[in-house]
């Protein structure tokens, strides 16, 4: 079953065939986890959610009607709806920051250089996750999902080129905070 | 110009910095294997259908001995 397209797949998964959704969660569960996991900062809450996204879709999977659009784009719908529910009850509480990313990193002779490279990236990532939401999913559906600007346009509802513009926008917005946090930080560390 | 293609390099340096910092990350094996059974799997409780004929007869017959009980002590105190 797993080299059908997913259209073949999800019409066994709408008639009730569970090995059918197996395949699709299987498919798609890393790409969500992905997604959710840099909207989130944090593993706890990226599991937690991508657990909502699939039961959703489980139970809804009968009702979900091909028009044309991709089933990946319906998962990120859902993704995209819970993590803004998520953002809007933890709005109250501290940002959670990202779990340590140390892992990422290429291994090097230089510590020195690793450090001030783990440093950079996590003050990128700091920023990325003040920009708005639409901007983020934006960001990671590029970088984080290696989807090209049509595939990104039909997940998040819009044109190619209404994406290419969001996205001209979204990388002179990221430079101006990271100018501003820089400025700062560098404040910050004159005054101590 | 020049400032249009000092945008370009910056961006193109902003861009090599979100290839870096935004790598994929591999969800927990074991969490991901435990999701698909508990997705696929029928659950292991059951909830029991509501009786509501039953709820339904308890509840009239209560109030049916309720009010006869009424009109009995009405009638025994009557009589009196």
């Amino acid at each position: 079953m797993s080299d059908l397209t997913d259209d073949s797949v999800l019409e066994r998964a709408a008639h009730g065939d569970t090995e059918a959704f197996s395949v699709l969660y299987e498919r798609y569960v890393k790409r969500i986890y992905n997604y959710i996991y840099y909207r989130t900062g944090n593993t706890f809450d990226a599991e937690d959610l991508t657990a909502k996204v699939f039961f959703r879709a489980f139970g809804h999977i009968n009702t979900y009607r091909n028009m044309g659009v991709p089933f990946s784009a319906w998962l990120y719908r859902i993704s995209h709806n819970l993590v803004a529910n998520w953002h809007r009850d933890n709005s109250r509480r501290q940002e959670v920051p990202l779990d340590d990313h140390s892992n990422f990193f290429p291994k090097t002779d230089h510590p020195e250089m690793a450090l001030e490279k783990n440093q950079e990236t996590e003050l990128l990532l700091l920023v990325i996750r003040k920009l708005p939401a639409e901007r983020q999913q934006l960001l990671i559906l590029k970088f984080v999902e290696h989807l090209s600007n049509a595939e990104v346009a039909v997940i998040m509802s819009r044109s190619e080129g209404a994406i290419k513009s969001l996205y001209h926008r979204t990388l002179l917005s990221l430079r101006d905070e990271i100018e501003k946090t820089e400025k700062v930080e560098k404040v910050n560390e004159d005054t101590k | 110009m020049t400032q249009k293609t000092n945008l370009n390099e910056e961006d193109i340096d902003l861009e090599k910095s979100l290839q870096f910092s935004l790598s994929p990350v591999q969800p927990n094996p074991e969490f991901v294997c435990r999701l698909r059974g508990r997705l696929i799997e029928p659950p292991s409780i059951m909830i029991e259908p509501r009786k509501t004929a039953a709820a339904f007869v308890v509840v009239t017959l209560g109030l049916f001995v309720g009010v006869f009980f009424v009109w009995l002590i009405r009638a025994i105190f009557k009589n009196n």
